[in-house]
């Protein structure tokens, strides 16, 4: 249950951060995703399968959870930057606002 | 939403740090034999790219000469990248998907490297950020240079 429900937040945010879609919102809850990934597999021992030092706890490379770490700061990343230039939510954006232009003109 | 945007660069700067100095500790796994080393490290190719993992992470995580180590980080990332995982691949598939939670059938386990490899050709356009060493010593130079005026 708890992992289909991760793998559908990846997949369908995944693709919408990917086509800026939505970024800002989407890369919220995918950071989020990946953050609680951190602790419940790789912080926890779940990915090792044995007890950990206080080294494995602190460092993502001994407890392999480099990945979901950068995941985590890179959609945390994408939350404060914005979409960017080329993204969808910048195209609807522009399709509005020259539709409002073109109204009120 | 866009008032989030006056935190991208102080956030910026914390996300290099911790990415640099995850990639610095690959560094030290390859060349110091930290956190156990890594087998397979023993020849020059592999010492030579430790290096650059652990001396360009430590440049990126604290921002000095933050654009030209992240670009010799990110080349040499790709070179890993295309080099090892690619070049290792069983399969078609195996070489064109990086997923690291796949088998050893359809994929070939870089997304590290992938990720790291764009991550600090981003920081090579981004910059510093204003949390950096390189925007330190730039910001006592101009003060210097108005002291002097």
């Amino acid at each position: 249950m708890i992992a289909s429900l991760a793998g559908w937040i990846e997949l369908a945010g995944g693709l919408l951060i990917a086509f800026g879609l939505l970024t800002r919102l989407a890369a919220s809850i995918a950071s989020g995703e990946m953050a609680v990934a951190y602790f419940l597999t790789s912080f926890s021992g779940k990915t090792l399968n044995h007890a950990l030092s206080v080294l494995d706890r602190g460092l993502p490379i001994l407890n392999k959870g480099e990945l979901p770490v950068l995941f985590c700061f890179m959609f945390l990343l994408v939350v404060f930057y914005g979409p960017g230039r080329w993204s969808i939510d910048s195209l609807l954006k522009g399709k509005l606002r020259s539709a409002a232009t073109s109204s009120s003109s | 939403m866009n008032s989030l945007n006056r935190f991208a660069d102080p956030f910026y700067c914390v996300t290099r740090l911790i990415v640099g100095l995850m990639f610095a500790s690959h560094g030290g796994q390859l060349v110091l034999g930290m956190f156990g080393g890594m087998p397979g490290s023993d020849n020059m190719m592999m010492q030579v790219g430790g290096w650059i993992q652990l001396v360009g992470g430590l440049l990126i995580a604290f921002g000095l000469l933050t654009r030209l180590a992240a670009f010799i980080c990110s080349g040499e990332m790709a070179v890993a990248y295309f080099m090892i995982h690619v070049a290792n691949a069983p399969t078609p598939m195996a070489k064109f998907f990086p997923i690291s939670s796949a088998g050893p059938q359809v994929s070939n386990k870089g997304e590290l490297a992938v990720f790291y490899c764009w991550f600090f050709l981003f920081v090579v356009f981004y910059g510093a950020g204003r949390w950096s060493i390189d925007t330190w010593i730039r910001k006592g130079k101009t003060a210097a240079a108005t002291a002097t005026i």
